[in-house]
């Protein structure tokens, strides 16, 4: 109940293993671009480059933040494909909650990101979030 | 009545603190129920005719409804990080706004940051004639009052304001007039009432609409808690309800000889209670209006800077006592119960100097500054 709050281990972004495709084919040797940004300032870019089956994989990335009942914790995640002088947006999500797997509500099966499909809002606790990216299903961890 | 849904409105006001930039502005504005069909693509820039208005102290979104919103303008407000020390004492005072009405210093300052983007929007968006929709949280609520007001005393459209936890953001003249401009019934005052910000600042400062108590939601904390502040906990509080289902009730220190009783009991207060501040708010109106007729016109005049307003009151209270002896009776009460509450020793009492009554307002001032200025410097996290 105290509005000091403590400090936390937030999650900026969970893991996040997937696929790349074109119309459906694996892109081998693609990079991908992740920005992690915390209040709109503090940004933090990385990137990956998919294997020869498109397969791409991003760390979690964690930080000790004091978190108090009343902060409005406001994380903005965007991840990029770079494909043939293109930046093409897949992931726009704000992520409002410090635990992992808070983006999706769990560990996501199968996730798959077709550079050819078009971006839909997903309505998954709050937060906005706009992706183009496919799972089959969410795992709770 | 082109009015949203509380649910609709709290969406608004909470989303709004995910936009950083013109991507999460696309995605803010992809909702086809208020703004309609989305565009799509890279058309996307161009076809938003949308702003994202940035100040130091506070964001704006404003857009063109669409669908059954298509007449409709929305402008949806947020405090920023920078903007933390809004309720620090240095920034509670009084002057005129824009309108000419007397309103918080601090807010006053902080919406107009936000009024050349408002101006700028407004000129694209002349052939809009329909509602236009004020919305915001906290510091955000406060800046939309201060908006509506503004729009509606210099453009024809009719316009509502929907707020949740908002402080108090002008004197009653200002939230009187606010009624009168806009009609009370497109004020949606939303509010937890066991959240600290609504509670301040202390009168002179007044909530609008005047003439009822606004929407107050249920939340299930006994006491004064920050975690009621947090828009997360609005937006889940009226998601399953209509503006009906929200109406504030009569509390009882609305009502004069509750209050009276109140002072004249011997029984010391309950600290923890969560309406301790509104309890005292509520006392020292009613002592001005007992102790001299019209003081309330000399409180409510322009006045700079927390230090004066407590001169002010101060004064008034002091010269009450001057005046008849059962003005003394009622000012020695209400000192008592503001000591009681502040945990403060009774010492002093019996003197009741102008000084001394300063000094007990002042300190009452302080500690619920402090209360609720530690939550919203959490607001905005750690830095």
């Amino acid at each position: 109940m105290s509005i000091f709050g403590k400090t936390e281990n937030v999650y900026l972004a969970s893991p996040l293993e997937g696929v790349i495709l074109n119309e459906g084919a694996p892109l081998a040797g693609t990079r991908l671009l992740r920005v992690l940004s915390l209040a709109g300032e503090e940004v933090l870019e990385e990137e990956a480059v998919s294997d020869e089956k498109g397969r791409f994989s991003f760390p979690d990335r964690r930080k000790s933040i004091k978190l108090t009942p009343l902060m409005e914790l406001v994380i903005s995640q965007k991840i990029y494909v770079l494909h043939e002088g293109e930046k093409n947006l897949v992931w726009l999500k704000s992520k409002r909650s410090p635990e992992v797997y808070s983006e999706l509500g769990g560990r996501p099966v199968n996730f798959r990101c077709d550079i050819t499909s078009p971006m839909r809002r997903v309505d998954i606790g709050r937060g906005l979030f706009e992706t183009s990216c496919q799972w089959d299903s969410i795992k709770s961890e | 009545m082109n009015e949203m849904t509380p649910k609709a409105a709290a969406q608004l006001a909470d989303e709004v603190y995910d936009v950083w930039d013109h991507d999460f502005l696309a995605a803010y504005l992809n909702k086809p129920e208020l703004f309609g069909t989305p565009a799509t693509g890279k058309k996307l820039e161009a076809q938003i005719g949308a702003m994202l208005w940035k100040s130091p102290d506070a964001f704006g979104v404003f857009s063109r409804g669409g669908g059954a919103y298509s007449n409709d303008l929305f402008l949806v407000f947020r405090g920023t990080s920078k903007a933390r020390d809004w309720l620090s004492n240095a920034s509670i005072g009084i002057e005129f706004s824009k309108t000419g009405l007397p309103v918080h210093i601090g807010f006053n300052q902080i919406f107009s940051s936000v009024l050349a983007g408002i101006k700028e929007f407004l000129a694209k968006k002349t052939s809009a004639t329909g509602t236009i929709h004020c919305v915001g949280h906290s510091l955000g609520g406060a800046v939309a009052n201060l908006a509506a007001d503004w729009l509606k005393k210099n453009h024809a459209n009719s316009v509502k304001l929907y707020t949740f936890g908002a402080p108090r953001p002008g004197v009653f003249w200002f939230a009187r007039t606010l009624g009168t401009r806009l009609k009370e019934q497109n004020i949606y005052r939303v509010y937890h009432k066991t959240d600290p910000v609504p509670m301040l600042p202390l009168y002179p400062f007044t909530h609008a609409p005047v003439s009822n108590f606004g929407h107050q939601v249920y939340s299930s904390d006994a006491i004064v808690s920050a975690e009621a502040h947090a828009m997360g906990r609005y937006r889940k509080s009226v998601s399953q309800t209509d503006w009906a289902g929200l109406h504030g009730t009569l509390a009882p220190f609305h009502i004069d000889h509750v209050i009276e009783q109140w002072l004249r009991s011997d029984i010391s207060p309950n600290r923890a209670d969560s309406r301790i501040w509104e309890w005292l708010n509520s006392a020292i109106i009613w002592v001005l209006k007992k102790v001299a007729i019209g003081a309330m016109a000399v409180v409510q005049n322009t006045v700079v800077g927390l230090y004066t307003i407590a001169d002010k009151l101060a004064w008034i209270l002091k010269s009450g006592i001057d005046l008849t002896k059962e003005g003394g009776f009622w000012v020695e009460r209400l000192m008592r119960k503001i000591l009681q509450v502040l945990g403060m020793g009774l010492e002093g009492i019996k003197s009741l100097t102008q000084a001394f009554i300063r000094r007990v307002l002042l300190s009452l001032m302080e500690q619920m500054t402090l209360q609720a200025r530690a939550a919203i410097r959490s607001l905005f996290g750690p830095r």
